[in-house]
C-alpha cells in the first residue's frame, strides 16, 4: 500500500507508528534492531568480493569480531571497485549510482551504489522527514495528497535527487517546477519558475540546503517585491484570488510595519526541510523568512538519509534500520590524526556520553557498500533521553566535518591538497599558510580564513597586497573546485578571507612554541597566539634596537 | 401552440442532437445499430410533433410515421443491444423486425391494428382522441416480445462478460422508462406521456456517452456539427420567437419601433454565436474533450517518436504519453536485445529494480509474440501459457503490479514488451483498462513498434561504426570525426587530447596470451571510461593506444587527468597480484597536447601529441608528456639504459639468489650461464644491438638456464645419454626458467630470450617451434653461444670440443639449427681472437647429451 493510500484510509496512528516509531524505541529495542540488521549485512558483506578483499579473505561471524576484523575505511579503500562501477563485486547488485564531488580524493568524482532495500528504507525516511517537518507535537502531522514542493535540491545523480523519486512512487505531490523541467534549467530559473508557480498554488513544503533555503528565500522575498507596477498587475493576474488577496494583505502590512516582504507573508508553510553543513547559521534567519523553524535532516551520498529532527528541533534521532553507527571520541580522532596508524577504539549508540563530540563511523545496511566507514563528520551527543521529544534514544547534534576539511555552507569541501594547490597553481611567494573556518561576527555566516606569510623575495617584487592575493587565490579556487565557483555562482557568496602575516612569524611562532601550526583548522587560540606574537616580535626589535 | 409540442420538439431536438453528432463518426456495426435507434425515436418523436401541428399532408400521415418510430424502435434496440452484447444475428432476431415492418404496413394501409386518433375541438382547442381495440395487443406483444428476448440477450451476455452487460444497465433502465411512458399514455390521455418518456430516455443515452464511453465517438468535434445544430436551434428559436419579439420592441419600446426588425436580426444572429460557443463547449467537454486530447497527443508522440532514432528518446516520450493519458504509474519496457532475450531497458522511475529479463521461450513472450495485442494480466492468468510460468516469474509480475502487456511487434517479429501497471482514477482508485484505452494503447503500439525497431537497428549500426568491439570506446574513424567536430566548437576556447600507449604490449600478450592482453585492454577502457566520465570523449586509437578528447580542458587539466588515469592503470595487476596470481605491471606512455597551447588545427594537436608519446617511449616508457616547442614536462625521464640498469640493481639480490641456488645443485649451470652471458653480451654488441639490448642478453644469459633448478640431478647430472622420457623431462627447464621469471615482473623482458633459446632457426626446435626471424633476436644470440659453451665445455661423459671444431660445428649449423647471419659474426670473433673463449671450468652435467 502506498503512502497515499494509507492517507486516504485515514490511518494516521499507524502511519506514525510506521514512519515515526523508533522515536518510541527504549535503547535496548534500537540496539536489537542495529544488532539484528548487521548480522544481515555481515553475511552479505563478508562474502563479497569487497568485503573479502578489505577484511583480507577473514570473515567475522560475530558483531565483536566484525569490529575487530574490519578496519576502519575510508573512500579510497572503495575507490577501485566502486569509481569502475563493479557490481559483481558488491554485496548486492544496486539499482542506481549516486554521486557526489570527490575533494582532494584522487578522482573528480565518488559514486554510491544503491541498492534495493537501501531505496526502501530511504523513501521511509524522506516520508518520515516529511511527517515530522509538519508535526508540532507526537502523533500530529499535515500531508495531503497534491501538496505542493518548492525544492531547492541538486537533481539526479546527486542523493537529493532521489526524494521527488521515492516520494512519486508514494504520494502525488507537485514539485514546483516539476522535476523532469527543473532538471534543464539553471540554479535561478529553477527558482524563479517555482516561485512563480508557487504565487499561483501555494508552497506547502521547502526542501533545501540551509545556505541555499536562504538564498532561495531572499530572492523569494525579492522577486515578489520588485516590478514596476506594470508587471506587478501581470503578476497579480497570475496569481489565484486567494493568492492576491494575501499579496495586498501582506504590502499593506509591510508599509504599516514597514519592512520588506518575507516569503512568510504570502505562504504558509506546513513543513520546511533543510540539509547541509552549517545550518545552525540560517536557522534563525530561515524561522523569521518563513515563520516556520526548519527541520534539520542528515543524508549524505554515501549513507543516504540517516538523521532527522523532532517537532522540538532540539537535536537529530538516527533511523535504526539505515547504517549500524559507531562513534570515534574526539580525542581518539585527535589521537588518529597525529599518528595515522593509532587504530582508534568506537563506541556504539548505547555507549555515547552526553556532551561528547564523536566522529559517526557508519555501516551501511541492507547490501550497502560501506562498512564501518568514516563519513567525516562530527556529532555532539545531547542526550540519551528527552522529556519534550518523549524519547530514551541518544539525540545528536550536527557539528561539522571533521577538522581536516572545510566545510563552506554544504557547498564546498576544502582540504590541505586543495589549498596547497591553489598557492602553486597562483605562483604567489606564499612562504606559509594556515587555514581556518570562521564565522562572521554579525550573522554567524562561515568563511575561510587564509592566514599567509610571504617569501621575502615576494614581497619585495611582487604587488601582493591584500586584495590582490585574495582575487588570485579565489580565481585558482574556483579553477581546481567546482564547488567553490558554484558557491560563488550560486549563492553569491565570497568565503575567502586572507590575512597577510609578517614575514617570519611561522619561523618564530615553531621556535617560541616548539610546535608546528595544523595546516587546516588548527586551534583558534594558536592562531591568536601567532597573530599576536607579530607585535611582540616587533616590540622585542625596539627593544633590541 | 400547446405546452405538450414543446414536449415533443425537445425529444425531438435531443434526438437530432444525437443523429447530427453521429453522423460526421467514423461507423462501425455498433454505430450502424445504435444510429437506427436515433432514427425510429426520430420517426416517433418527429411524426407525433408534426402530427400535433397538422402538417401537410395530414395529421394521420404524421400519425403513422410516428406509430412506425414507435413499433419498430423495439427491434432497432434489439439490434443494437444484440449488436453491443456482439451475439452474431440468428434468423429468429430478424424474425421480430420482419413482423413489426409487416404490421406498419398493414396498419398503413388499414389502420386495423391502431386507427388514427380523432381530432375533437372542444373549448376553441383541438384534442387527439384515440381508440384502441384489442388487436393493438398483437403489436404491442410483438414490442414486448422483441423487449423480452432483448433482456434474454442480455442476460446471457451478463453471464459470459459481466462487466460489458454492465455498460448496458443505464440503457436498459432508458428503455424501461420508454415502455412505462408507452403504457402511461393510455392511462393520461391527450398529454404526451411516451415522449416526455422518450426525452427521459434521451438524457439517459447521453449520460451513458458522457459516463460510459459506450462508443469510440471519432471525428465527430467538427466545427460544421456545432454550426448545424446552433442554426437548427436558432431557426427553431427564431421562428417561435421572433414575431413575439419585434410585437413586444414596437410595444415597449416604440421609438426602436422603426428598426424592430434590425434588433431582432441582431439578437437573433448573438444568440446564435452564443448557441454555437456553447454548442461547441459542450462537444469539447463531453464528446471528444478526452478523444480529442488523446488524439492530440498520440499525435505529439507520433511526432517526437518519428524525430528521434534514440532509443531512450522513444521511450521517454512512450512512458510520458502513457503517463499523461491512461495515467499509468509504473511503465516498464523490455526489449530484444542481441541473445534473443527480453531484458528490462527502462522503466518510469530510475528506481526501479530492472534486474527483470525473459528468455525467448518465456511464455509471455511467446503469446505477445503469436496475439500481437494487448494482453491484460487476468486474461494472461486464463491462458494455457501462463501455466507453464515459474512460480518466481509469477512472483516478479505480481511484484512489479502489471496489470497489461502491450507487445510492440514489427512484421511479426516481437521487439518488445511494455508492462503497464494500474490505471488511476481521478481520487487515486485503481481502474480498469476499458476499450477507449485499448484502443489508444493499440496506436501506441503501432507507431511504438516501428519506432523500436528503427532506433534498434540504429543503435545497433551506429554502436557498430563507431565503437571498438573489444573495449566499447569510439574506434579510430569515429574519434577523428568527433575531433574535427570539437575543434570547430572549442577552437576559440580550449581543447586537449591525451594519448596513452600501453607500454611493451606484445610482451604482455607473449607472456600471458592473447586473451590476457585484451582483458587488460578493456580494464584500462574501463578506467578510462570511468575516470573521463561526461568531460570528454575516448577512443581506442590503435591496438594499444587509447585516445581522450577533452573539450575545454587546458595543459594543466589534462596533465592531472592523464596522471589519475595512470595511476589507476599502474594499478591493475598489483592489486590482480593478491590472489597470488603474478602479473607484469601494466604502464602506459602518456602524451599530451592541447589548442591553442601547443597546437592550432586538429592534425596538428593530433601529430603533436602522438609526437609526445613517441617521446615518452624513446625516453623510457611509463611516464606523461606535455607537448610544447620544446618537451618540458616529464613524469618519468633519462635513459632506458638507466631504467634498465635501475631494474637490474632492484633485483639483482634475487638473481644472485637464484643463481646460487643453481650453483649448489648443479655447478656447471652456473658457470655455463655465465659465459653464455658473456658470449651474448658480446655477440649482441658485434650485432650492432643498443646498450640497452646488451644488457638485455646477458641478464637472459645468466637467467636462461634458471629452470632447471626444478630438473631431478639424476637427470640433471646423469653420465650417459639421456633416454626420451628424461628427455622430455630435461626440455620442460624452458618453461620452468619461464615460470621463474615471471615472478619478477620488472625483469620480464628477459623472458623473449630465455623462451627461445631451444627454439631452431629451421623451426624444429622447442618448446613453441617457430622458426627464423620468428625467433626473438637475443633468443637466436642465445641459441648460438649456449650451443658453443656446451661443446667447449668439459663433461663427465665426453672431452670438451676444440674451439675451432666446435666453430665448424656452429658453421654447419647456420641456417638449420642458427641464425646464418649471426654465425658469421659470432665465428669470425672468435676466431679473431676479439672474444676469448671460456674454458677453465669443469663440466660434469648433461645436458647437452641431448643436444
Amino acid at each position: 500500500m502506498t503512502f497515499e493510500e494509507k492517507l486516504k484510509n485515514k490511518e494516521y496512528e499507524l502511519i506514525w507508528q510506521e514512519y515515526c516509531g523508533f522515536l518510541d524505541l527504549t535503547i535496548e529495542e534500537y540496539m536489537t534492531i542495529q544488532n539484528r540488521l548487521l548480522k544481515e549485512q555481515i553475511d552479505l558483506w563478508c562474502v563479497s568480493p569487497l568485503g573479502q578483499k578489505i577484511t583480507g579473505g577473514r570473515r567475522p561471524a560475530t558483531i565483536e569480531e566484525f569490529r575487530n576484523m574490519v578496519p576502519l575505511t575510508t573512500y579510497d579503500d572503495y575507490a577501485d571497485v566502486l569509481l569502475m562501477k563493479k557490481e559483481e563485486m558488491l554485496p548486492e547488485k544496486p539499482i542506481i549510482w549516486i554521486q557526489t564531488t570527490w575533494e582532494g580524493g584522487k578522482h573528480p568524482i565518488k559514486t554510491a551504489p544503491y541498492t534495493k532495500g537501501m531505496l526502501k528504507t530511504y523513501k521511509t525516511n524522506v516520508l518520515a522527514c516529511m511527517i515530522l517537518s509538519t508535526s508540532s507535537k507526537k502523533g500530529e502531522f499535515d500531508i495531503e495528497p497534491g501538496d505542493t514542493f518548492l525544492y531547492a535540491l541538486a537533481p539526479l545523480p546527486y542523493t537529493t535527487g532521489l526524494i521527488p523519486l521515492g516520494l512519486k512512487d508514494e504520494i502525488s505531490v507537485e514539485f514546483l517546477p516539476p522535476v523532469s523541467e527543473a532538471v534543464n534549467m539553471t540554479f535561478s530559473e529553477r527558482n524563479k519558475r517555482g516561485f512563480k508557480m508557487g504565487m499561483k498554488k501555494g508552497i506547502d513544503f521547502f526542501f533545501g540546503l540551509g545556505s541555499v533555503a536562504y538564498y532561495v528565500s531572499l530572492s523569494v522575498a525579492a522577486m515578489s517585491e520588485g516590478g514596476k507596477s506594470g508587471s506587478k498587475l501581470k503578476k497579480m493576474m497570475s496569481m489565484s484570488p486567494d493568492m492576491v488577496l494575501r499579496y495586498l494583505k501582506a504590502k499593506k502590512q509591510c508599509r504599516r510595519e514597514n519592512r520588506d516582504l518575507k516569503p512568510k507573508d504570502l505562504f504558509t508553510l506546513k513543513g520546511f526541510v533543510c540539509a547541509g553543513t552549517d545550518n545552525r547559521c540560517y536557522k534563525d534567519d530561515l524561522e523569521d523568512l518563513w515563520g516556520v523553524r526548519p527541520i534539520e535532516v542528515f543524508s549524505g551520498t554515501e549513507p543516504s538519509c540517516i538523521g532527522i529532527e523532532t517537532w522540538s528541533r532540539n537535536g537529530l534521532y538516527f533511523f535504526p534500520d539505515t547504517c549500524f553507527y559507531e562513534f570515534i571520541p574526539e580525542e581518539e580522532m585527535r589521537r588518529n590524526m597525529e599518528d595515522p596508524t593509532y587504530r582508534p577504539r568506537t563506541l556504539l549508540m548505547d555507549e555515547v556520553q552526553p556532551g561528547e563530540v564523536y566522529e559517526i563511523v557508519l555501516t551501511v545496511l541492507k547490501g550497502g557498500a560501506f562498512a564501518r566507514y568514516r563519513v567525516g563528520d562530527m556529532y555532539r551527543c545531547l542526550g540519551l533521553t528527552s522529556r519534550e521529544d518523549e524519547t530514551r534514544i541518544p539525540r545528536f547534534e550536527y557539528i561539522d566535518r571533521v577538522p581536516d576539511i572545510i566545510d563552506i555552507a554544504g557547498f564546498t569541501r576544502i582540504s590541505k591538497n586543495s589549498i596547497e594547490n591553489v598557492i602553486q597553481l597562483s605562483g604567489l611567494g606564499i612562504q606559509d599558510w594556515t587555514a581556518l573556518k570562521e564565522f562572521t561576527p554579525d550573522k554567524g555566516r562561515p568563511y575561510l580564513h587564509l592566514y599567509v606569510e610571504l617569501t621575502p623575495e615576494a614581497a619585495v617584487h611582487s604587488a601582493v597586497s591584500r586584495e590582490i592575493l585574495k582575487e588570485h587565490l579565489t580565481i585558482y579556487f574556483k579553477y581546481v573546485d567546482q564547488d567553490y565557483h558554484d558557491l560563488k555562482r550560486i549563492l553569491g557568496m565570497d568565503p575567502l578571507k586572507v590575512t597577510v602575516l609578517k614575514c617570519g612569524t611561522f619561523a618564530r611562532y615553531r621556535e617560541y612554541r616548539g610546535k608546528q601550526l595544523r595546516r587546516i583548522n588548527p586551534d583558534i587560540h594558536d592562531v591568536k597566539e601567532m597573530v599576536r606574537m607579530q607585535e611582540e616580535l616587533y616590540m622585542q626589535r625596539r627593544h633590541q634596537r | 401552440m400547446s405546452g405538450y409540442v414543446y414536449i415533443s420538439l425537445a425529444a425531438l431536438y435531443c434526438y437530432l442532437f444525437f443523429m447530427a453528432v453521429f453522423l460526421p463518426a467514423k461507423k462501425n456495426r455498433l454505430i450502424f445499430n445504435f444510429m437506427a435507434v436515433l432514427l425510429t425515436m426520430i420517426l416517433w418523436t418527429g411524426g407525433s410533433l408534426l402530427m400535433r401541428l397538422q402538417v401537410l399532408p395530414s395529421y394521420r400521415f404524421w400519425y403513422h410515421v410516428s406509430l412506425a418510430g414507435i413499433w419498430l424502435l423495439p427491434y432497432s434496440y434489439f439490434c443494437f443491444i444484440r449488436e453491443f452484447c456482439r451475439i452474431p444475428a440468428k434468423g429468429s432476431h430478424r424474425l421480430w423486425g420482419i413482423l413489426l415492418l409487416a404490421g406498419t404496413v398493414i396498419n398503413f394501409a388499414t389502420e386495423w391494428f391502431l386507427a388514427a386518433p380523432e381530432l375533437v375541438e372542444s373549448n376553441g382547442r383541438m384534442y387527439f382522441v384515440y381508440h384502441m381495440g384489442p388487436q393493438v395487443c398483437i403489436m404491442y406483444g410483438l414490442c414486448v416480445g422483441a423487449v423480452v428476448h432483448m433482456f434474454r440477450l442480455v442476460r446471457k451476455t451478463r453471464k459470459r462478460d459481466p462487466e460489458r452487460a454492465g455498460k448496458l444497465n443505464a440503457l436498459l433502465l432508458g428503455i424501461v422508462i420508454l415502455i412505462l411512458g408507452n403504457v402511461g399514455i393510455s392511462v393520461i390521455n391527450n398529454f404526451p406521456l411516451d415522449i416526455l418518456a422518450g426525452i427521459f430516455n434521451a438524457v439517459i443515452m447521453f449520460y451513458s456517452l458522457y459516463s460510459l464511453r459506450l462508443f469510440t465517438l471519432t471525428g465527430i468535434g467538427s466545427r460544421g456539427s456545432c454550426y448545424v445544430l446552433a442554426i437548427g436551434i436558432s431557426v427553431m428559436a427564431f421562428y417561435n420567437l421572433a414575431q413575439t419579439m419585434n410585437e413586444v420592441i414596437q410595444e415597449k419600446i416604440p421609438s426602436m419601433g422603426s428598426v424592430s426588425v434590425m434588433v431582432v436580426v441582431v439578437v437573433t444572429t448573438v444568440a446564435t454565436w452564443l448557441i454555437y460557443l456553447v454548442m461547441k463547449m459542450l462537444f469539447d467537454r463531453i464528446f471528444i474533450g478526452e478523444e480529442a486530447s488523446r488524439t492530440e497527443k498520440l499525435s505529439e508522440y507520433t511526432m517526437a517518436v518519428s524525430s528521434s532514432l534514440r532509443m531512450n528518446e522513444i521511450f521517454q516520450a512512450m512512458v510520458s504519453v502513457l503517463e499523461r493519458v491512461l495515467n499509468v504509474k509504473k511503465i516498464y519496457i523490455c526489449v530484444e536485445d542481441e541473445d534473443g532475450r527480453y531484458p528490462m531497458v527502462y522503466s518510469s522511475s530510475p528506481l526501479d529494480d530492472r534486474s527483470f529479463s525473459m528468455t525467448g521461450d518465456h511464455p509471455l513472450v511467446r503469446i505477445m509474440e503469436r496475439e500481437g495485442e494487448c494482453l491484460l494480466l487476468r486474461d494472461f492468468k486464463r491462458t494455457v501459457e501462463y501455466k507453464s510460468l515459474w512460480e518466481d516469474e509469477k512472483e516478479q509480475i505480481d511484484a512489479m503490479k502489471v496489470e497489461c502487456f502491450l507487445p510492440l511487434k514489427d512484421n511479426g517479429e516481437l521487439v518488445g514488451v511494455v508492462f503497464l501497471g494500474p490505471r488511476e482514477g481521478k481520487r487515486g482508485r485503481r481502474e480498469r483498462f476499458d476499450n477507449d484505452d485499448i484502443s489508444f494503447l493499440r496506436s501506441i503500439q503501432s507507431v511504438s513498434s516501428i519506432a523500436v525497431k528503427n532506433s534498434r537497428m540504429y543503435e545497433r549500426t551506429y554502436r557498430e561504426a563507431c565503437t571498438d568491439r573489444l573495449t566499447g570506446l569510439l574506434n579510430r574513424e569515429h574519434f577523428l570525426k568527433t575531433m574535427d567536430e570539437f575543434y570547430e566548437k572549442y577552437k576559440n576556447s580550449s581543447l586537449a587530447l591525451i594519448i596513452f600507449s600501453v607500454d611493451d604490449f606484445k610482451l604482455y600478450n607473449q607472456l600471458y596470451g592473447e586473451a590476457e592482453g585484451d582483458e587488460a585492454l578493456r580494464h584500462i577502457a574501463q578506467i578510462i571510461r570511468g575516470t573521463v566520465g561526461e568531460s570528454g570523449r575516448s577512443c581506442r586509437y590503435s591496438g594499444k593506444e587509447f585516445a581522450v578528447l577533452l573539450p575545454g580542458y587546458d595543459i594543466f587539466s589534462a596533465r592531472g587527468l592523464a596522471e589519475n588515469i595512470s595511476a589507476q592503470i599502474n594499478d591493475i595487476n598489483r592489486q590482480r597480484g593478491e590472489d597470488d596470481t603474478y602479473f607484469k605491471a601494466l604502464t602506459v606512455s602518456c602524451g599530451i597536447c592541447a589548442i591553442p597551447y601547443a597546437a592550432t588545427t586538429a592534425r596538428e594537436l593530433l601529430s603533436n601529441a602522438d609526437l609526445a608519446v613517441y617521446h615518452v617511449k624513446r625516453t623510457g616508457k611509463n611516464g606523461i608528456m606535455v607537448y610544447s616547442d620544446q618537451f618540458i614536462s616529464e613524469k618519468t625521464g633519462g635513459a632506458a639504459r638507466d631504467q634498465h640498469r635501475s631494474k637490474y640493481e632492484e633485483y639483482a639480490p634475487t638473481i644472485y639468489a637464484l643463481t646460487a641456488a643453481i650453483d649448489a645443485k648443479d655447478h656447471y649451470t652456473f658457470q655455463h650461464s655465465k659465459s653464455v652471458a658473456h658470449y651474448a653480451e658480446a655477440l649482441a654488441r658485434e650485432a650492432g644491438g643498443s646498450e640497452e639490448f646488451q644488457e638485455i642478453v646477458k641478464e637472459a644469459g645468466l637467467l636462461h638456464d634458471i629452470g632447471k633448478i626444478g630438473i631431478p640431478e639424476n637427470i640433471l647430472n646423469k653420465k650417459g645419454k639421456l633416454t626420451d622420457e628424461e628427455y622430455e623431462v630435461m626440455k620442460k627447464h624452458v618453461a620452468s626458467s619461464v615460470e621463474i621469471i615471471r615472478h619478477l615482473p620488472l625483469m620480464d623482458y628477459v623472458i623473449p630470450a630465455v623462451i627461445g633459446h631451444h627454439e631452431r632457426y629451421d623451426g624444429r626446435g622447442y618448446p613453441r617451434r617457430v622458426a627464423g626471424k620468428d625467433i626473438p633476436l637475443a633468443a637466436r644470440i642465445l641459441c648460438i653461444v649456449d650451443s658453443f659453451d656446451a661443446m667447449v665445455s668439459k663433461r663427465c661423459y665426453k672431452q670438451s670440443m676444440p674451439v675451432d671444431e666446435a666453430v665448424k660445428e656452429l658453421e654447419r649449423g647456420a641456417g638449420t639449427q642458427f641464425d646464418p647471419e649471426l654465425v658469421p659474426i659470432f665465428c669470425e670473433m672468435i676466431r679473431s681472437g676479439r672474444l676469448k673463449p671460456i674454458l677453465e671450468y669443469h663440466v660434469d652435467g648433461a645436458e647437452e647429451n641431448a643436444l
